[in-house]
């Protein structure tokens, strides 16, 4: 007790208190968050400033003689004729190992009730890394889902758009990559903008419950917040991502969604009185997302070999891809994932379009073992496409004809993936080497996700060198596809015999 | 062609030159922004209006709130101490500082108060 005491008297007696000249302004106007002040001369933009009530915000807006601010987080206890004064610093945000594990807000305070010791800040607007400091993208990311890692790949520093309706799937790809990156040396940061909480809570769960939040970062800001607060929410986790992308580790973002991210941009706008433009966004949204997007990169082996991987969500109405905002994003990405409901509702899950999704960059970033096997599957199920359309209208085909629909039917079941079961990459490259070589062909169409998880179960306890190879070199040889026909035989030996097509049965 | 409170401003403090006129000046200006519904732009206006005179004359306005009670003369050198310029000023007596004075000008505070010290020492201890 005595010590606590002395404690306190040591530290109050070092306390000085100066006369500070403050730099203030007076409140003249607040509607919805947004405040007009004037005084506040030589306040510079993005920078903080502190409310008599202890509100915080940002001044945006310098206009002669009045200065627009953003307030962050509750505003009912400012008043007209308020002092607000300027903080001298831009906007920051604490980063850090610190965080891993963590729920926070935009401003990095924490919502899970928890306390949070932070040494590092960093400002929430960066200049993207330049030319010079980066590289091509070469590392792959593996999300665990097969018609992603094999036909549109990511790379470590890699922009890839998720896109699509409502319920389609999107959040369940992002999180399904989250689940992937265990052991991967990989950092995830997970930023809600404008979701619901019982969404978020349910995302956290589903993450603990899986051990994901030892490398995860959830940056949240719900749509029960202020639009300031989402508006910040994409920039705070790029902030904290922008971290480990300087120690030289490797980070993945993702912006879940960007359209609300946009919404909450514009709402901000108008109450600023900046003009409106197309669909009443102001003239800057594009570059609200470039400047954000522009932040993830690879770096070279001089400045530290990090990277910053991101997955921006973009939310459709109607499967309209060429609206605004999705246009503008589709831009500035290095390729996208489309998600499509019709495909959805036929249980195609995840409900990719093979079609229309791409990675423009992600190639250089798949193992050669996967480039291999990938390369005939995209082709066959091009071919199958075509020749679906037509085969809908007659029904006397060739035995070729017959054997690529086959086969093409055989492939799409394979693509189609349960939520929250990511598969390694070892395992894909099987699964698809013995679809595309046709070691599958003597499956029922409808039993072919069973053998194919049996197979991989059978070959991980049985042949674990098949798994490791790849795993190792990310190559496979003659060798190796010997001993996975052999593998494969042995298993069909001892599989379910109501998987297989009655008369090969037979022979 | 909009006329800006600015514009509005310079032109009624060039008027208000003339000292005996200045009632009827005041008269008819406020009258002209009724009419062509520009009164609420009064606001601005006069801020601006201040703003030019305090520019024009080199003089500054400062607001000293106390706790407790100051005279006149008190309270002027205190703020002229601080600002180092022509000082006009008035006060304002405010109980929540427990102790000391706050001079505030538009656009700078001095805090040189009790509650202003306490919040910076928990800041320190926190």
């Amino acid at each position: 007790m005595d010590s606590i005491i002395k404690q306190l008297k040591a530290e109050i007696s070092g306390f000085k208190s100066e006369i500070q000249e403050e730099k203030i302004g007076t409140v003249i106007s607040l509607a919805d968050g947004i405040v007009l002040a004037t005084g506040l001369a030589d306040v510079a933009s993005m920078e903080m400033v502190e409310f008599d009530d202890g509100a915080i915000g940002v001044a945006l807006n310098l206009e002669e003689g009045k200065v627009g601010i953003m307030v962050l987080g509750e505003y009912r206890g400012i008043a007209e004729g308020m002092k607000v004064k300027a903080l001298g610093r831009v906007l920051d945000v604490p980063v850090g190992d610190e965080l891993i594990g963590r729920v926070v807000n935009p401003l990095g305070q924490p919502k899970d009730g928890k306390d949070l010791k932070t040494k590092q800040k960093y400002p929430m607007e960066r200049v993207a890394p330049g030319v010079i400091t980066r590289k091509s993208v070469h590392e792959p990311v593996q999300t665990g889902l097969k018609s992603i890692d094999a036909m549109v790949p990511i790379g470590r520093g890699q922009r890839e758009l998720i896109i699509g309706d409502r319920q389609t799937g999107k959040t369940a790809v992002a999180i399904d990559t989250i689940l992937n990156q265990k052991g991967q040396d990989m950092t995830c940061i997970y930023v809600a903008i404008g979701q619901k909480e019982s969404k978020i809570a349910q995302i956290v769960a589903r993450l603990e419950k899986a051990g994901a939040m030892d490398y995860t970062i959830i940056v949240s800001a719900s749509a029960s917040e202020s639009a300031a607060l989402n508006f910040l929410a994409p920039y705070a986790g790029c902030s904290m991502g922008e971290y480990f992308l300087d120690k030289g580790q490797d980070a993945l973002i993702i912006y879940d969604d960007l359209s609300k991210h946009a919404v909450a941009y514009r709402q901000i706008s108008l109450l600023l009185k900046r003009p409106p433009g197309r669909e009443a966004y102001p003239g800057d949204v594009f570059y609200l997302h470039s400047r954000l997007l522009e932040r993830s990169a690879k770096l070279n082996e001089d400045n530290g070999n990090g990277s910053l991987t991101a997955l921006p969500v973009i939310e459709t109405q109607g499967n309209d891809v060429s609206a605004y905002i999705p246009t503008n994003v589709i831009s500035i990405t290095d390729g996208q994932i489309y998600l499509e409901s019709n495909l959805f509702n036929k249980g195609f899950r995840p409900a990719i379009n093979v079609g229309l999704s791409v990675s423009r960059v992600g190639g250089a970033a798949q193992i050669k073992a996967m480039k291999k096997v990938a390369g005939s599957l995209r082709l066959d199920l091009a071919q199958f496409r075509e020749l679906e359309a037509f085969t809908q209208f007659g029904s006397d085909l060739d035995e070729e004809t017959q054997n690529r629909l086959e086969l093409g039917k055989r492939l799409e079941k394979l693509l189609i993936q349960s939520q929250y079961s990511p598969l390694g990459v070892a395992q894909q490259v099987i699964q698809i080497y013995c679809a595309t070589n046709g070691l599958m062909n003597d499956v029922n169409v409808e039993n072919i996700s069973d053998f194919a998880d049996g197979l991989s179960e059978y070959v991980e306890q049985n042949n674990p060198e098949l798994l490791k190879l790849i795993d190792e070199k990310g190559e496979f040889d003659e060798k190796w596809e010997e001993g996975l026909k052999k593998s494969v035989d042995d298993y069909k030996s001892i599989a379910d015999k109501s998987w297989f097509i009655e008369d090969k049965k037979n022979k | 062609m909009t006329i800006t409170p600015k514009q509005y401003a310079l032109t009624w403090y060039s008027l208000l030159q003339d000292k005996k006129a200045s009632k009827e000046i005041n008269k008819k200006m406020l009258t002209h922004l009724y009419k062509t519904g520009r009164l609420s732009k009064l606001a601005e206006i006069l801020r601006r209006l201040e703003r030019i005179e305090e520019s024009e004359q080199g003089i500054e306005h400062a607001t000293v709130t106390s706790a407790y009670e100051m005279t006149d003369s008190q309270a002027q050198k205190l703020a002229k101490e601080i600002l180092k310029t022509k000082v006009t000023v008035s006060k304002e007596i405010n109980t929540d500082l427990i102790g000391g004075v706050q001079i505030e000008t538009k656009n700078k505070r001095w805090d040189l108060s009790i509650k202003n010290q306490l919040l910076s020492l928990s800041k320190q201890l926190k």
